[in-house]
């Protein structure tokens, strides 16, 4: 067999990976995201000993090991501790295709929590961005029960 | 809480590119396909066995092949099956049948689809024949399927 | 403490960003045979394997099954580590405890990743689906988070960053297996680079490279016979905090897991000073801000002092803590494989094999992996038994 190995094509196998699944909340989520799509409330939930208030409200404080209890409200308002704007195409893997850039995205540690949330913020101009600024939960008016029924935090003037 | 209320489940998706590279050896292999509807097999130095489809090194040995061997297009059945009940995934409709074919020449065997028959027909032990797709591309479709000689 | 275990061979790809002439195993075996060839040894003289890989990046399941015949696995004692970054450095980590429980004499690791083949928002697709999927910004986006907070917590500044990244790029340039070699290359490039997530230019970034690396672990017996200065295992410690990032605050600044593994690794091995103790450092830099925390996180100087670290050169091939004479993580990512790149860049810098990115007299050298976003290996070797 004639060996050219400059002239030699290399392939590749291209597909595409199209996958669905299906994740039971469970029990303890789900009341985080039933109050959330029914009430429009965010939930916290608070260890009994560190008695922390947790968000995302983990069943079990990770920290201390032993199971939360008390579902307490948080926010909508609180406080960025951490920002970026996003300025690369990166492919939502959700959907197969890139969100709209640049987009902004924080943790927010709502009012009355101890833990921060990640999520996204209206504002995108890091300019306009800062580590302390205050922020309020913008719901959806049709919600689903998921994170996404909150859409964004936006900018909450600081009152005077 | 109320056990008759139904339960949250999140729907999840993902719908992402992936995109292979074949490395040299299959590349080969795919183009002996494509262009010349050719089975290509590789020879071990250390066992002799002729390795299909061509790989760059016998995984039992753990050397680098050598010669390029032509193999096929005919050759044995070894087993097979009938698949009635397809996942979402799968490329093709049922009934689906395939098998295991040990081709002229080969020491390893390939998994590949069988048609051109009816699947009562298919029995362990028979002779098939490769099927070239019209249009090929440097896949290991490029092979249709297997038909009964 | 286990049996004394040395590292007496390593190979490595030359990566890059896509490697078409070769699938995935084969790259695989190209590391493999390259350690084998460096050790002298042959196949049937190992005893068992560990593969490295994370596999949600190349969409291949099980890529231990389907690659682990190009590391020596068939019919041998094999298992895969996948624990996302740190899969190179828990995977030699896994070798060493092989060879240390006594019962395998010889393992070899190889870590793997063919980034070209598929992409990181396939990784970040699959993170939690209640509560991480929505962002959807790859590790660079979550990353950034970390960074505008660690700014703010210890004033580092951007041309502090900017400089890392120049010197990860120019010791890139001595080693032939460094993706990224940019010889040229200004704190004003750098911070004139795009920005992917703010406020981290892509030059401050580390690249995506296909490539392997494959460490050979042996027993006492074995490496005294095989290998003229083997590198000792001194320490392994692997910690892992909260991964969701809202629970783990300032997490560049505190680097808790970080924090706790060396503090570990250095109880054991008796370190008190490691800037002065350690001859040379690779750690496990996915960007540059990242490389200046790491300095406060294992000790090199007080917290708030890494920027100065950088700024008085004291990390530079010449200065008092040579760190990442490879190029480092910020040169060359191949995921699955950084954390063992790390390992067998202070094993070749303990075997005097370094080439031109050799450190003069290494005695003691500690390799550091990091996972997204808070899992951290610190590894000690030493050309010491102990």
């Amino acid at each position: 067999m004639n060996r050219n190995l400059q002239q030699e094509e290399l392939l590749r196998i291209a597909t595409q990976m199209n996958l669905e699944f299906r994740f039971p909340a469970g029990i303890h989520y789900e009341r985080f995201f039933r109050e959330l799509k029914e009430t429009g409330r965010i939930m916290g939930v608070r260890c009994p000993e560190c008695k922390r208030v947790l968000v995302p409200p983990r069943p079990v404080c990770g920290e201390c090991f032993v199971r939360t209890g008390e579902w307490v409200e948080v926010g909508p308002e609180g406080t960025v501790i951490a920002y970026t704007s996003i300025y690369f195409p990166f492919i939502d893997g959700s959907t197969g295709k890139p969100r709209s850039i640049p987009y902004g995205a924080g943790l927010i540690q709502l009012d009355g929590s101890f833990s921060a949330i990640n999520h996204i913020l209206e504002e995108g101009d890091p300019g306009k961005l800062h580590i302390g600024m205050r922020v309020k939960a913008v719901l959806k008016e049709e919600r689903e029960g998921n994170i996404g029924d909150i859409l964004y935090f936006k900018t909450i003037e600081p009152e005077e | 809480m109320n056990d008759t209320r139904e339960n949250m489940i999140l729907p999840g998706k993902v719908d992402l590119p992936f995109s292979y590279s074949a490395g040299k050896t299959a590349s080969r292999f795919f183009l002996g396909l494509r262009d010349h509807k050719k089975i290509l097999g590789k020879r071990c130095p250390g066992c002799q066995k002729i390795i299909v489809p061509a790989q760059l090194f016998c995984k039992e040995c753990f050397v680098e092949t050598d010669e390029w061997i032509e193999v096929g297009p005919e050759g044995i059945l070894l087993t097979f099956t009938v698949v009635y009940r397809a996942g979402k995934h799968q490329p093709i409709s049922t009934p689906l049948a395939y098998g295991i074919i040990r081709l002229d020449g080969a020491d390893t065997s390939i998994i590949h689809l069988l048609g051109e028959t009816d699947v009562s027909k298919l029995r362990a032990g028979m002779r098939v024949r490769a099927v070239f797709s019209e249009r090929r591309k440097g896949h290991i479709l490029d092979i249709q399927c297997f038909r009964p000689v | 403490m286990g049996k004394r275990v040395a590292i007496i061979g390593t190979g490595q790809t030359n990566h890059c960003s896509s490697r078409e002439d070769v699938n995935e195993m084969e790259l695989v075996y190209e590391a493999a045979s390259a350690a084998l060839m460096d050790a002298e040894m042959t196949i049937q003289e190992i005893d068992a394997v560990v593969l490295a890989n994370m596999e949600l990046f190349e969409g291949r399941a099980l890529p231990d099954m389907w690659c682990g015949e190009g590391a020596g696995a068939f019919m041998k004692h094999s298992f895969k580590i996948s624990t996302g970054g740190t899969s190179g450095t828990s995977g030699a980590i896994s070798g060493y405890y092989h060879a240390a429980s006594g019962l395998f004499d010889t393992v070899m690791v190889v870590g793997f990743e063919k980034h070209s083949d598929g992409n990181t928002a396939a990784g970040m697709a699959l993170t939690d689906p209640f509560w991480d999927r929505h962002i959807a910004a790859a590790a660079i986006g979550n990353f950034a988070l970390s960074v505008s907070e660690y700014m703010a917590d210890r004033g580092v500044t951007k041309e502090q960053s900017a400089k890392v990244a120049v010197k990860a790029r120019r010791n890139a340039c001595n080693n032939p297996h460094a993706h990224l070699q940019m010889p040229h290359l200004t704190v004003k490039e750098v911070l004139e680079s795009p920005i992917l997530a703010y406020p981290i230019h892509r030059l401050e970034m580390c690249p995506q490279s296909d490539g392997a690396c494959a460490i050979i672990f042996a027993s006492e017996k074995i490496a005294q016979k095989k290998c003229p200065r083997p590198a000792w295992v001194r320490a392994a410690v692997t910690r892992h905090d909260h991964i969701y990032l809202g629970e783990v605050k300032h997490r560049l600044a505190t680097m808790r897991s970080l924090r706790a593994a060396a503090k570990s690794a250095y109880g054991i091995v008796g370190i008190r000073e490691p800037i002065k103790e350690f001859d040379v450092a690779e750690i496990y830099d996915p960007l540059t801000y990242a490389e200046i925390a790491w300095y406060e996180a294992l000790g090199f100087c007080r917290d708030g002092e890494g920027g100065r670290l950088v700024d008085d050169g004291i990390t530079q091939m010449d200065g008092e803590l040579p760190v990442n004479p490879s190029g480092g993580v910020i040169s060359t990512n191949p995921v699955g494989a950084s954390g063992t790149i790390r390992v067998a860049e202070a094993a070749l810098q303990i075997h005097g094999r370094a080439g031109k990115r050799q450190i003069p007299d290494v005695n003691l050298a500690l390799a550091t992996g990091y996972g997204v976003y808070c899992w951290s290996d610190v590894i000690i070797l030493s050309s010491k038994p102990g």
